[in-house]
């Protein structure tokens, strides 16, 4: 019985060696360009690192985002690519040496696709010039403000006492101090 | 014919001295937990005055009660979808300074004070901070004190009089006052129990006592800016909506109500009457004059045979049925047609009602006092309260309905004045009972109810059939002195 079932697949396995022999180069040739939108799925979390790292936005701010881009517990990326060039970004993402980022990124590393697609993702943000991210604080803030009218205008509408203006009123007519 | 019962009641206002005992048995009784030192469920007002809480009888303020739009009644406050978008933030509420701040006195400074060569003193405190106050206002800041530039000259009803009729009702030493004590109207067309989201309030069915369900109230507080009497009151303890329950308890165990029982000037009649609860939507929606009448209409007579053989089919026990033909109140409202519903315009169809008081006999001519024969009648229209002002209170502005209840009040006094002093010619009296529409035997009777009845005469409370339901599971007489106020079961969740 186990020689047959070897024999039987045997050449099964030598087809598969043969198509990764030619596949693989190709696929690295492909890759090695990355893509900018995947990166920027990566850097929102829309798609999960493969290594379980924290995706970018969770601390860093970044143009093009929104008020969501307004992380800043880390430093903004928006000039990241701009400053460092392609190769300086892509060192700082393979080894991450911080030592707030190193705890997280030392047992979760980017794989070679990711840190691509993220360096073709940054490489395009820096041609944009886009306005800086909205603080989102302040549309917070704004948001509360807005809140805080409404009511305000409801409560107009509001009794606001009937006693005491009848006292005003009289105290007022006689030129006494309330 | 559907016909309901519904304890009633009558207060006799010629006869309030404004002592407040009433008010203070209520407290005691019922309402001297924390969070509610504010409330009054019975309060004594003196008119005119702008009442507790202030002005509480202008609906443009409040918007309590009811209106009529078109061919419908509808909350003042808003329909249903008004309701739930002010659900958060109600904006008719009285604030606490309408009511008052509850104070009291720092009495142990009377005796702990160290000693010195200066009396001691209590200071107010408030009830709600715990701090030192200036007392600015009370339930009746302004007892027996009417002419008042702030209050007396505030009253809705006085602000719709002329110049000439307020000045009249101020003059100095010819000041005219008088008392009107509150409690909740147990109304057959409620406000509160209309405008109630969480459906906690109901109307008793074996005696249309109003009552909240203290387990289903949620404490929106929309009871309270609907009801036009302000008498459901939210307590802040307990985070839960209370009003007067014309102490069932109490009349469940055969007693009269607190506030009845300990009445001093003994102002407060109480009894069973039968009414048409299928006239109810048709009778609200009349015109304000009108009102008064058409809730007369509603009270059926309960010795008429058809009347009791409805009553009979509908299921009403025998007991109630002949509390009804012994009721008081049937005779003040119906049969001797002397007692008007509080305020009939804002339509909730009130079922306590009023003497008005015999105040005419203070006239703005011959020094205040009048003489007591043929221009007594004409003499109306010179009265020291003005009509107008007791018709704004009692009979939705119509100035015949008063007229008609003091010429017959005035009929009596006349009778007995001629049974006891016997200076006036027969047929001056004849003249007053023509005149009065009554005859002889009724005016008889009015004075001897008014003047001469025992408890049990006044206050007819009928049998309300708990009693054996009581009995069977405990002493009635524990369960009348263990009886509280309040939730017992804990609140149920309902997420």
């Amino acid at each position: 019985m186990q020689t047959s079932r070897f024999r039987f697949n045997l050449p099964k396995r030598i087809l598969t060696l043969a198509f990764l022999s030619v596949a693989l180069p190709v696929f690295c040739a492909l890759a090695a360009t990355g893509e900018p939108e995947r990166g920027r799925q990566l850097y929102t979390g829309a798609v999960a690192m493969s290594n379980g790292g924290s995706p970018c936005i969770a601390c860093h701010g970044l143009t093009g985002l929104g008020s969501a881009g307004a992380a800043s517990y880390g430093p903004n990326l928006s000039d990241l690519y701009a400053n460092y060039g392609e190769e300086g970004v892509a060192a700082v993402l393979e080894s991450l040496a911080f030592p707030s980022m190193e705890a997280i990124y030392t047992s979760r590393p980017l794989t070679e696709t990711e840190r691509l697609d993220l360096t073709a993702y940054f490489a395009r943000t820096a041609e944009q010039t886009a306005a800086p991210p909205t603080s989102l604080a302040g549309s917070i803030l704004l948001g509360v403000l807005i809140v805080f009218a409404i009511v305000a205008l409801l409560g107009l509408r509001r009794l606001k006492g009937v006693r005491q203006p009848l006292v005003d009123q009289v105290r007022k007519q006689r030129g006494m101090q309330s | 014919m559907d016909i309901r019962a519904q304890v009633s009641s009558v207060f006799h206002l010629d006869k309030c001295i404004g002592c407040h005992t009433c008010s203070i048995a209520c407290k005691n009784l019922w309402t001297d937990r924390r969070g509610n030192e504010y409330m009054w469920w019975n309060n004594v007002e003196t008119k005119p005055g702008t009442g507790y809480p202030t002005k509480w009888e202008d609906q443009e303020k409040y918007h309590g009660g009811w209106e009529r739009v078109g061919s419908q009644l509808r909350l003042k406050q808003g329909g249903k979808a008004a309701t739930i978008g002010k659900i958060f933030h109600n904006p008719d509420l009285p604030t606490m300074d309408d009511y008052y701040e509850p104070f009291t006195y720092k009495y142990a400074d009377l005796t702990n004070a160290p000693a010195g060569t200066d009396q001691p003193t209590a200071r107010a405190v408030s009830m709600v901070s715990g701090k030192p106050m200036k007392i600015a206002a009370g339930p009746n800041w302004d007892d027996d004190l009417s002419g008042s530039n702030v209050y007396a000259a505030n009253d809705p009803g006085v602000i719709e009089l002329s110049a000439e009729q307020q000045q009249q009702l101020f003059a100095i030493e010819k000041m005219v006052m008088f008392h009107l004590p509150r409690i909740c109207n147990h109304c057959s067309n409620p406000a509160c129990v209309a405008s109630c989201p969480s459906g906690a309030i109901y109307k008793r069915g074996e005696d249309g006592i109003v009552l909240i369900n203290q387990d289903k109230c949620r404490g929106w507080r929309m009871c309270v800016s609907a009801c036009p009497y302000k008498k459901t009151y939210y307590g802040w303890s307990s985070g839960k909506s209370e009003k007067c329950i014309l102490c069932f308890p109490r009349q469940e165990a055969g007693e009269a109500p607190a506030c009845f029982h300990s009445c001093v000037g003994r102002i407060r009649y109480l009894g069973v009457l039968l009414y048409d609860a299928d006239k109810i939507e048709a009778t609200a929606m009349k015109a304000d004059g009108e009102l008064a009448a058409a809730q007369r209409e509603m009270i059926l007579d309960p010795c008429d045979p058809e009347v009791l053989a409805a009553a009979r089919a509908a299921g009403m026990a025998e007991q109630i049925i002949q509390a009804a033909q012994k009721s008081p109140i049937y005779k003040f409202v119906k049969q001797w047609g002397i007692a008007l519903p509080l305020h009939p315009e804002f339509r909730t169809l009130p079922m306590l009602f009023y003497v008005p008081p015999l105040l005419p006999l203070l006239s703005t001519d011959h020094q205040g006092t009048q003489k007591l024969a043929d221009d007594f009648f004409t003499s109306l229209e010179q009265a020291r309260l003005p009509l107008m002002y007791l018709a704004g209170l009692f009979a939705g502005g119509n100035e015949e309905e008063v007229k008609a209840v003091y010429r017959r009040l005035i009929a009596v006094r006349l009778q007995r004045r001629a049974a006891t002093v016997g200076d006036l010619a027969e047929a001056e009296v004849e003249r007053a009972r023509t005149i009065s529409g009554l005859e002889r035997d009724t005016l008889d009777a009015i004075y001897r109810m008014t003047s001469l009845t025992r408890i049990k005469e006044r206050i007819v409370v009928p049998p309300l059939l708990r009693e054996q339901a009581v009995e069977a599971g405990m002493d009635p007489e524990e369960y009348k002195q263990a009886m509280g106020f309040g939730s017992r079961k804990a609140p149920k969740r309902r997420w």
